[in-house]
């Protein structure tokens, strides 16, 4: 009975091919998002195959007798630790957690913070005879971020002060016409670059695409095993106050992306967004190109390299560019040797860059956790300070999904 | 369970319709119940007893067999696989070369391979994986795994298509094993953050100015190494330029387009942890650095030329054609990246 179910769960993905929760898995040779989630264009939700896949064959067995097949251990892989294909509405649960030390250099450390970026509860269904209709929401409630050391009612940097925030991170209802072309309506991710989680590297960042830039509107998905193709239309969310989410403004524009698999190992891609800022009025204009290849048998390297146009109302026009580039050494079952290059440059007509470097370790220990260590460190090159001191920080991050 | 039945039945129907002396005979029938109870080295003495086992063309192909097997159950394999081989010459050499012929043209039928060769085959097989065990000689691998191939097409036991996994997986991590020399060459970019010394000539006060330099660098090394692991000696040269900024004497030193150049090389460990198509690093490295700083009117900098060394860590990236490394290293007040492309020969 098991096995029946893996073969079906296979069987039923084969048109699409493969696919997980991050996209470094392409190292595993998952190339699009829709096979492990609702949302085709990832982000949100996994959906039955891939939290039996994440269990099955992405994350460790620490602690797992030998008894327990990964076969059982994709059959408890549901927030109720059935099978995840039972019931008819999927809930799941997602807490990030991140624990940051700033200024390692410094002798004086200042004191440490906890955020608490995401936790979240959804509900997803999927239904009909092709399992064309596809709904998803998520509730996102985040605790005031006390810090471990921090006071409650002690400001951050860019916002005003700390308090709960909940909100409807993401909602839609979708449609796939056929098995290639799907209809999304609702509140989802921009379509933009490489969907990475770490919303701090600029490539996320500095394209309105960070942790809290979903937008209602209307998504056009084409997937098919060779590539994946979206545009999405998108409106500012009148519901929101998004100052207290410690973002900037939001805006209403377009976006869209394409990504071709050239081979088992290579996909390549642009992207292009186009935004204004309802109050501000400021413009913005994003292009990248991306690739994510597979190396070896399990590791992969990612690169993003991007130019974005910034145009006041009064005119001002500035050009910033980025380069991301990421890579996912495979050490064991679970467990990866992240290495991280961000570089930012603010304005291309001057000679002020920020290059970061982060050696990281991603643990997933068992299914639903994953540990993350990183250290960050940034060089600083400007023709008005000639010199500035590197600067390092650490990032631990708790991730457990349910 | 199979080939004892099958011993069963050899002996009892041959035995029968051979011209033997009584005494031989009767040690054959010794010989065949001291190996039913495991007691293989005295199965053998009555063999030799009945026979003068220097002399295999006088003694039967039955006989020649249960002392080979003997030898084969006593970890004398080389015996055992001589007397496998008297055994076929003298009365499979027919049916043995067919079945080679069988093999080549990949056409193995069982019904036309006579039981006791089968049975020979498989113990063979097993004589020369445990030889290939000790000696670690691929010719008895491949050996090996022709004989158990045969077995394993002519549907003789379900063991040898493990015995065949494991030789494979065997001479798979010898041939991965082996330690072969790499040269390479690379080139990419290096950043790096240290420390200036700015004196005052008058006075002797000196302090510590902040120097952030930006350059390419270009280099060689060599990598002994194996699928898994290995050690790797690199150096480069580099040129770039600095910008500088720091304070003496109240007064803001500040300059950009510093002209830098120097060596980094390094001597290191590393591992392929998914394949030979990754690598991680862990070095030690030595650093120098020469700056053509200006010195200000009254003061001169102490450092200009300076040498480091510490320890970095690296990741490497076969991509095609080249690889992708990202190296970080801290060497006392030098802080260091480097990414680079690198062309491995």
């Amino acid at each position: 009975m098991a096995k029946a179910f893996i073969v079906i769960l296979l069987l039923s993905f084969l048109g699409s091919k493969e696919s997980h929760a991050y996209p470094q898995f392409i190292g595993k040779g998952y190339h699009a998002c829709l096979t492990c989630h609702y949302n085709p264009f990832g982000n949100g939700p996994l959906n039955d195959y891939g939290r039996g896949v994440a269990a099955s064959g992405i994350a460790g067995r620490f602690m797992i007798p030998e008894s327990v097949t990964d076969e059982m251990l994709g059959n408890s892989s549901s927030l109720i630790l059935g099978r995840p294909d039972v019931l008819p509405v999927k809930p799941s649960l997602d807490y990030r957690g991140l624990y940051i030390q700033s200024s390692l250099e410094q002798d004086d450390l200042p004191d440490p913070a906890w955020i608490n970026m995401q936790a979240e509860f959804s509900l997803s269904a999927n239904w009909g005879e092709r399992k064309q209709y596809v709904t998803s929401v998520s509730y996102n409630t985040l605790i005031a971020n006390s810090g471990v050391s921090q006071d409650r009612n002690k400001p951050r940097a860019g916002k005003p002060e700390d308090k709960d925030i909940s909100y409807l991170r993401e909602y839609y209802v979708g449609y796939r016409i056929k098995q290639e072309l799907g209809v999304y309506v609702g509140k989802m991710g921009k379509l933009y670059g490489i969907r990475i989680p770490d919303h701090n590297l600029r490539n996320r960042s500095s394209t309105r695409n960070n942790q809290y830039s979903e937008a209602p509107g209307v998504v056009v998905h084409y997937g098919s095993e060779k590539m994946d193709a979206g545009v999405q239309v998108f409106v500012e969310d009148e519901t929101e106050d998004t100052n207290e989410k410690n973002t900037a403004d939001a805006g209403s524009g377009f976006s869209s992306t394409f990504e071709y698999s050239l081979g088992q190992n290579w996909r390549l891609g642009v992207s292009y967004l186009n935004e204004t800022e309802k109050e501000s009025e400021t413009k913005y204009d994003a292009k990248a190109f991306h690739f994510r290849t597979r190396v070896g048998e399990n590791s992969s390297v990612m690169f993003e390299y991007g130019l974005v146009d910034t145009e006041t109302n009064a005119g001002d026009l500035t050009t910033a560019q980025y380069i991301y580039l990421q890579s996912h050494m495979y050490l064991q079952r679970g467990l990866y040797f992240v290495t991280t290059y961000d570089q930012i440059v603010n304005d291309i007509e001057e000679y002020n860059e920020t290059h970061r470097f982060g050696p990281g370790i991603q643990w997933y220990p068992l299914q639903r956790f994953e540990f993350r260590a990183d250290i960050f460190t940034s060089k600083s090159y400007s023709s008005t300070t000639g010199a500035s001191r590197d600067t390092w920080q650490f990032l631990g991050q708790v991730h457990i999904w349910l | 369970m199979a080939l004892k039945i099958l011993l069963v039945l050899l002996f009892s129907f041959s035995f029968s319709s051979m011209a033997q002396s009584r005494s031989q005979k009767r040690f054959l029938s010794l010989a065949t119940k001291s190996h039913a109870k495991k007691d293989y080295a005295r199965s053998n003495e009555y063999i030799q007893k009945a026979f003068d086992v220097r002399k295999t063309k006088n003694i039967p192909s039955t006989a020649l067999y249960l002392y080979a097997v003997n030898l084969q159950k006593l970890g004398r394999h080389k015996e055992s696989i001589y007397y496998f081989n008297r055994m076929i010459k003298r009365s499979y050499l027919k049916a043995h070369i067919a079945s080679i012929k069988m093999l080549k043209n990949d056409e193995i039928d069982g019904d036309e391979i006579p039981k006791l060769l089968k049975a020979t085959y498989f113990y063979m097989a097993q004589s020369y994986y445990a030889i290939f065990n000790s000696t670690q000689d691929k010719v008895y691998a491949e050996r090996s795994r022709k004989f158990f191939k045969i077995c394993y097409d002519s549907d003789f036991s379900d063991k040898c298509s493990d015995f065949i996994e494991n030789i494979d997986a065997k001479l798979d991590v010898m041939e991965k094993s082996k330690k072969s020399f790499e040269f390479f060459l690379y080139a990419g970019r290096i950043m790096f953050n240290d420390r200036v010394q700015i004196k005052n000539n008058d006075t002797g006060a000196s302090a510590t100015i902040l120097s952030a330099s930006d350059g390419l660098c270009y280099g060689a090394g060599l990598r002994l190494q194996n699928y898994y692991k290995g050690w790797q000696f690199s150096g480069c040269a580099f040129s770039g330029y600095a910008g500088v900024n720091g304070e003496i004497d109240s007064t803001n030193y500040k300059q950009i387009g510093v002209p830098v150049a120097g060596l980094y090389a390094e001597g290191g460990y590393f591992w392929r942890t998914d394949s030979e198509s990754t690598r991680l690093g862990l070095s030690l490295p030595i650093f120098y650095r020469s700056g053509l700083y200006s010195q200000p009117t009254g003061y001169s900098i102490e450092n200009s030329r300076s040498t480091s060394f510490g320890m970095a860590v690296s990741a490497g990236f076969q991509l095609p054609v080249v690889e992708l490394e990202i190296k970080l290293a801290n060497m006392q007040e030098t802080n260091l990246a480097m990414m680079n492309l690198v062309f491995n020969f």
